[in-house]
């Protein structure tokens, strides 16, 4: 089993702190949630997916593509305006496509952002933000043990894994902070990203489309 | 007394970042899994939640929810997204069943009941939310199975998690140490 969180070096985790990452993905958020063309949607969410590759995130074409099918199959049942053409008997209307679309678009959309502009090393600030820090580093610390559990005795072997780690947790976790650091480079693509969508998204305020826009 | 208190305090604080983090262990090996739905879940990461019913007073129980479901999104990378509002209302609806049902039965339900009674809050909060922002009427299609599927898995947590708090050892040095 592998940590979701990829370590190997890319564009993105060498240019961007994690803190900058997540102010771009503050920022970008409304810009993409309150874009209702469906075609920039698209482009968008083609954005987001370039930006997880450079930041050395795999790309699971699949995953989203089931699940924005599921989201627009399930918008489908319930027809609503006028008839587009049926697919074995069953209707397809042009406001239920359009519902389901969006749908699709602002939930695969998200995660594509939420994937790229969140990273594990992220430190909040606050006493919160503390206890996030807290439960990272220890979590690394399970995550480095995880081989040790067996299948055989899945219980036991938890259980020994958990009571090293709790009780040398304390005495080590101070000593191990790394900062990571933005570059010019890696805040000009953010900047230029972020700028992109906003701009996308009061184009489309004076030039709404007819079918998809607005 | 005020050393006392204060170690007890970084100790508590320490246990409930440690619960987070398992919490966090278990989403992801949860994320492995595949799933047709994003925000379906089998609801392993719940585990840490169900054995510190009666290890954690109710704020920072509530805090451990707090930690898995900010913890998940940093790890799934869903933070900023409607997959987080479901991870939220999901886990907090599950915290707050299980947590009365504990208050007011106590030993006498098991902890597969409890469990069983959170995975239904949980899903029941969580189709209501797909309901309300992803699916409309269409979320009533999915409710059979996902409730289905989240009382199967809340009866196999439940009994994983009787065992293990009977048999472990670690279990035993928290709550002497808490």
């Amino acid at each position: 089993m592998k940590s979701p969180e990829p370590r190997a070096a890319s564009f993105m985790t060498t240019n961007a702190s994690p803190r900058v990452l997540f102010l771009a993905g503050a920022l970008l958020f409304p810009a993409f949630l309150l874009q209702q063309d469906i075609a920039i949607r698209a482009l968008q969410i083609a954005l987001f997916m370039v930006l997880n590759a450079i930041s050395g995130k795999r790309i699971r074409f699949l995953q989203y593509f089931i699940v924005a099918a599921g989201i627009v199959v399930f918008n489908l049942v319930i027809p609503t305006g006028r008839v587009l053409l049926s697919v074995i008997g069953l209707p397809i209307t042009e406001g239920a496509l359009k519902s389901g679309l969006l749908k699709a678009t602002a939930m695969t959309g998200l995660i594509a952002l939420s994937q790229f502009s969140i990273r594990s090393d992220l430190r909040l600030p606050g006493r919160i933000g503390g206890l996030i820090g807290q439960s990272l580093f220890y979590f690394e610390k399970i995550m480095g043990e995880r081989r040790r559990i067996e299948r055989k005795d899945i219980i036991g072997s938890i259980d020994t894994v958990l009571l090293e780690i709790y009780s040398a947790g304390i005495v080590e976790k101070s000593a191990t902070k790394t900062r990571a650091h933005s570059t010019l480079p890696g805040l000009a693509v953010l900047s230029s990203v972020v700028l992109i969508n906003w701009g996308a998204y009061i184009f489309t305020l004076f030039q709404p489309r007819p079918i998809w826009g607005g | 007394m005020d050393k006392v208190s204060t170690s007890s305090r970084t100790s508590r604080a320490d246990l409930v970042a440690f619960m987070g983090a398992l919490c966090l262990f278990l989403s992801a090996i949860e994320y492995m899994i595949p799933k047709p739905i994003p925000f379906l879940r089998v609801g392993i990461a719940n585990l840490p939640i169900l054995i510190s019913l009666d290890l954690l007073p109710v704020p920072l129980l509530l805090l451990v929810v707090l930690l898995k479901v900010i913890g998940q999104g940093i790890i799934g990378g869903t933070l900023v997204s409607y997959v987080f509002l479901f991870s939220a209302a999901g886990s907090f609806a599950s915290a707050f069943a299980m947590l009365a049902f504990r208050r007011i039965f106590g030993k006498r339900m098991s902890l597969v009941g409890v469990g069983v009674l959170g995975a239904l809050f949980s899903n029941a909060a969580q189709i209501l939310m797909a309901r309300w922002l992803i699916f409309g009427e269409g979320a009533w299609l999915i409710a059979p199975p996902f409730l289905a599927i989240g009382t199967v898995t809340a009866v196999v947590l439940g009994i994983f998690a009787e065992q293990f708090s009977t048999r472990s050892k670690w279990l035993a040095k928290v709550r002497e140490t808490s």
